[in-house]
């Protein structure tokens, strides 16, 4: 176990240096770090104000997408969960509009911890919902039909409210709901990073409950997990996380479901402790990598982030799928 | 010793109500009772504390008043259902049975491992170790189960229905071991079953859910012959 | 320039000398000189109106303009509006400034959702309830067209016909595809109130609001023609990931080109949009010392969209100039005077003195 950690933090911090040595146009490699002569403050202004933050912003938005997924996987015994297919991002995104609205019509200002605080509201509303459905409902596939439900009330809901609302609504909305990983700007950085550690940092409090959980909600009890305040804590970490993401990059489908699978395949264990830093390490690599392609394919055309991630992540949700229908 | 006195089982509504059961260590019961008849809810009413009226007192602690914690090293339970997965390794699976022993983060110690690795042994599941729970065979997955129930270390261990997804060898490999621990280990095991016979041969006493009186009866199983227990257990 | 004057002449003469009762003019073209996707044609007792497809070139559908007494002299199989239309529907706020021009908003009897409405008339109108309200196309319904006697639809055409126009001609309601958005010359947009002038028999109005147009805007772009200053200019800014930039032979770079600005993708080629992030948009016009179509009401808005935007010269300099404040009034009146935004955008960029500005507005701190 340890040897892969070390292997994937070593990989992790390649796929770091060569994202910010990648040339974009017509750079050399690594010109970001040893600028062409005159060009020297461009270059760190190109430097610490695009590429880091973005790069960051990557990281944390991968890490914290992924441990949520885990999280929803055990909670919910199911490894087709993740924080956008069972719905959390749409109460986000519902959240979010209903703040844009607000705000549109109180005072025209917006400001990010309130979409923040909004977003993760949004989010735990919308567990508690799944939480709730999930107890009634014995399939696992039930479950993320209706997680897609509610992504298709929200969506008919925003549609509506987004009619009637102010064109300047409608467009930082929309703007909003693209996905980016360029709208955090280096002084948010601090709090984005944060919030994202405090949270990550939470679940290794949660790793006990995990690993009780894997054997189901009732002999986990038996063996003295307190199935209600975990249930609690765990949704709560994950509607942080996912409300930070969400108000900071908008809607990013699908990591939090595929990166646990690969940790879990990789890694062949149910010790949380282990797959919490797997799926730290490989979901911050996961979507610098998903970023990386980005750049690399800007010549011939510009990729939305979350375009990226549901490219890749249908497919491979639709292969768990098959997977788990073949061995039902 | 399990003592129930005047509770009444079932969650929605009282399926039966047990007057006066006393369960001792070093003996297998069975619990007999019709499908529906509140075999599970017994099982959870013990596990879990979840009756109404009366009591249910292991060796003079008052199940519904202990932490979840004194509970869990008290009682184990094994379900009819096995929870393994295709990235639990049988290792792990078993090392769960330790998970009241250990601390927040769950490791274990050096004397928690010599336990595992001794029921292990005790119950010939070493080659498995690494193994994922989910390539096990259905004895395997079995005498895994029990395996994680006698690593947590409780005087009571609770089973429902273990060799329902058994062939017969098994199922009577598997009575043998519940018997053989219960005797040698001075543990009090109860499992819920309805095969009849199987429990006729192995345990040493039954409770039966009688539906005509709506009350658990307890017999000692020498001299009961099986038509008496039929007729007992689902009328006639 | 010659050959558009001379053009330009004989079309007058040929007015001039038409009579004004039934035209003579069998099968004489009316001048169309910058717009491609309508021409319009003189029969003895109607006119055809023909949409061409912008992407094929094609007639689309060909339309019998005709008076009410004349109406056996149109072929059976066409398509006929009787003129001038008293009630119509136009659903692109461009259509009202249109017949705004030629002063026939009296026949709007629907328009789009009023929040993209400017003209008051028509907001007068739309809350007294004598004009209906459509948000888009497909919400539309016969009994709110016919409830309010509504004939025709204009709409802006999307190549793939109105939602239910079978349907909506058997209850006699025709609709009629507006492309003057597809329209890569700026005059070529306005030219669309030709279209809009036969409809509401108001079309030599429409042409001489046409003409006057067309000479604004061409002495302004003939002074503008050899400077030798020209500024460069930052153009649009990001949706979502991706900073959608004019392309060389669009709309936005024929004006820069004809208001004596310099832009920077003038020779990437096609008449839409070049994509492009914002990282390559920073370090191509990092130090472009003017910035227009910010799409923001005021700097710390621009700011609020992407902090980033902060470390550009133009906006340093506070060099940003957008029409947003009013974007309603720039869709509605933009297109049919494209002469306005020439001079403001000859204002911008300094090559003219003292003229105000009629759609853009320096944003403010």
């Amino acid at each position: 176990m340890k040897r892969i950690h070390v292997f994937l933090l070593l990989f992790l911090a390649a796929l770091v240096v060569l994202t910010l040595g990648f040339p974009h146009q017509e750079e050399y490699w690594f010109e970001s770090f040893f600028p062409a002569a005159g060009k020297e403050k461009f270059q760190y202004i190109l430097l610490t104000e695009f590429r880091i933050p973005r790069l960051v912003i990557a990281l944390v938005a991968g890490a914290s997408l992924s441990v949520c997924g885990l999280l929803l996987q055990t909670l919910l015994n199911n490894p087709l969960a993740g924080p956008s297919i069972l719905g959390l991002t749409s109460g986000a995104h519902l959240f979010v509009a209903l703040t844009i609205l607000a705000a549109g019509y109180l005072s025209g200002t917006l400001l990010d911890l309130s979409i923040t605080v909004a977003s993760a509201a949004g989010s735990l509303l919308f567990g508690l919902i799944i939480l709730l459905m999930a107890s009634r409902v014995k399939s696992q596939v039930s479950l993320l039909l209706i997680g897609m439900m509610l992504g298709t009330f929200v969506s008919a809901v925003t549609g509506i409210l987004l009619s009637k609302s102010d064109p300047e609504a409608l467009k930082a909305f929309t703007l909003w709901s693209f996905g980016s990983l360029q709208q955090v700007n280096l002084d948010q950085l601090p709090i984005v990073t944060i919030i994202g550690f405090l949270g990550i940092g939470a679940t290794f409090f949660l790793v006990k409950p995990l690993n009780g959980l894997v054997l189901g909600e009732r002999q986990a009890t038996v063996l003295g997990v307190h199935l209600r305040r975990s249930q609690w804590q765990i949704l709560a970490v994950v509607s942080v996380l996912t409300g930070l993401v969400t108000a900071f990059c908008g809607p990013i489908a699908f990591v939090g479901l595929i990166v646990p699978n690969i940790v879990k395949i990789l890694y062949k264990t149910a010790n949380h402790r282990v797959l919490l830093i797997g799926t730290i390490i490989i979901g911050a690599g996961f979507m610098l990598l998903c970023d990386l392609v980005i750049v690399i394919l800007e010549p011939y055309i510009v990729l939305p982030i979350n375009s990226l991630t549901s490219l890749i992540g249908a497919p491979v949700a639709v292969a768990i799928l098959l997977k788990k229908v073949r061995h039902a | 010793m399990l003592e129930i006195r005047h509770a009444h089982i079932g969650r929605a509504k009282t399926l039966y109500a047990i007057d006066e059961v006393t369960l001792l260590p070093g003996k297998l019961y069975a619990l007999i009772g019709a499908n529906g008849a509140g075999k599970s809810t017994l099982l959870d009413a013990i596990a879990l504390g979840e009756h109404t009226g009366g009591e249910i007192r292991l060796d003079n602690a008052v199940i519904a008043d202990l932490s979840l914690r004194e509970r869990a090293l008290k009682v184990a339970l094994v379900e009819s259902r096995f929870h393994g997965s295709e990235y639990l390794s049988t290792q792990e699976y078993l090392d769960l049975g330790r998970f009241p022993h250990t601390g927040f983060q769950g490791v274990l110690k050096d004397s928690d491992k010599e336990v595992v690795a001794r029921v292990a042994a005790q119950l010939h599941l070493e080659h498995l170790l690494r193994q994922s729970t989910f390539t096990l065979s259905d004895g395997e997955r079995q005498r895994a189960s029990i395996a994680r129930a006698l690593i947590q270390e409780t005087a009571l261990i609770l089973l429902d229905e273990p060799t329902s997804f058994l062939d017969y060898p098994n199922k009577r490999a598997i009575m043998k071991l519940l018997k053989t621990i219960a005797h040698e280990q001075q543990k009090i095991i109860l499992l819920a079953s309805h095969d009849l016979e199987l429990c006729l041969d192995y345990c040493d006493e039954c409770l039966v859910i009688n539906p005509e009186t709506r009350e658990l009866e307890q017999y000692p199983v020498t001299g009961l012959p099986i038509s008496e227990l039929i007729t007992k257990a689902f009328g006639d | 320039m010659k050959i558009v004057g001379l053009l330009l002449l004989c079309f007058f003469l040929l007015k001039c000398t038409q009579p004004s009762e039934k035209g003579t003019q069998i099968g004489g073209e009316v001048e169309v000189s910058y717009a491609k996707h309508f021409k319009i044609k003189q029969h003895e007792h109607y006119v055809i109106l023909s949409i061409m497809q912008p992407e094929t070139g094609k007639v689309e559908h060909e339309y019998a303009l005709v008076k009410k007494a004349d109406k056996a002299f149109v072929p059976e199989d066409m398509d006929q509006i009787e003129v001038p239309v008293k009630r119509m529907a136009a659903l692109s706020t461009t259509h009202i400034g249109m017949l705004d021009a030629i002063d026939a908003l009296d026949c709007v009897k629907g328009a789009t959702d009023k929040n993209f409405i400017a003209n008051k008339t028509i907001l007068k109108g739309i809350a007294a309830g004598k004009i209906s309200a459509f948000s888009d196309e497909t919400s539309i319904t016969p009994e709110q067209l016919l409830g309010n006697e509504i004939s025709l639809v204009v709409y802006s055409g999307f190549g793939k016909g109105f939602p239910n126009e079978e349907k909506l001609k058997q209850l006699d309601v025709l609709a009629l595809a507006d492309y003057d958005w597809r329209e890569e010359h700026p005059l070529g947009k306005a030219e669309w109130i030709k279209v809009f002038g036969f409809l509401t028999g108001k079309e030599k109005e429409a042409i001489a609001y046409f003409s006057t147009v067309e000479k604004t805007y061409n002495d302004t772009k003939k002074k503008l023609q050899n400077v030798k200053e020209r500024p460069e200019v930052l153009v649009g800014s990001l949706i979502g990931e991706s900073w959608f930039a004019p392309a060389g032979e669009s709309y936005m770079a024929q004006l820069l080109r004809d208001a004596g600005a310099d832009y920077l993708y003038k020779d990437i080629k096609g008449t839409g949009s070049c994509e492009r992030t914002l990282e390559q948009v920073f370090k191509d016009q990092q130090e472009t010392r003017l910035w227009i179509n910010a799409g923001a009401t005021s700097l710390p808005d621009l700011l609020r969209q992407q902090q980033k935007y902060g470390l550009f010269t133009s906006f340093k300099e506070g060099k940003v100039y957008c029409y947003t404040h009013n974007s309603n009034y720039f869709w509605e009146m933009g297109a049919v005077n494209p002469h306005w935004i020439l001079s403001d955008l000859a204002t911008i960029c300094g090559q003219q003195k003292g003229s105000k500005l009629h759609f853009y507005k320096q944003l403010k701190q």
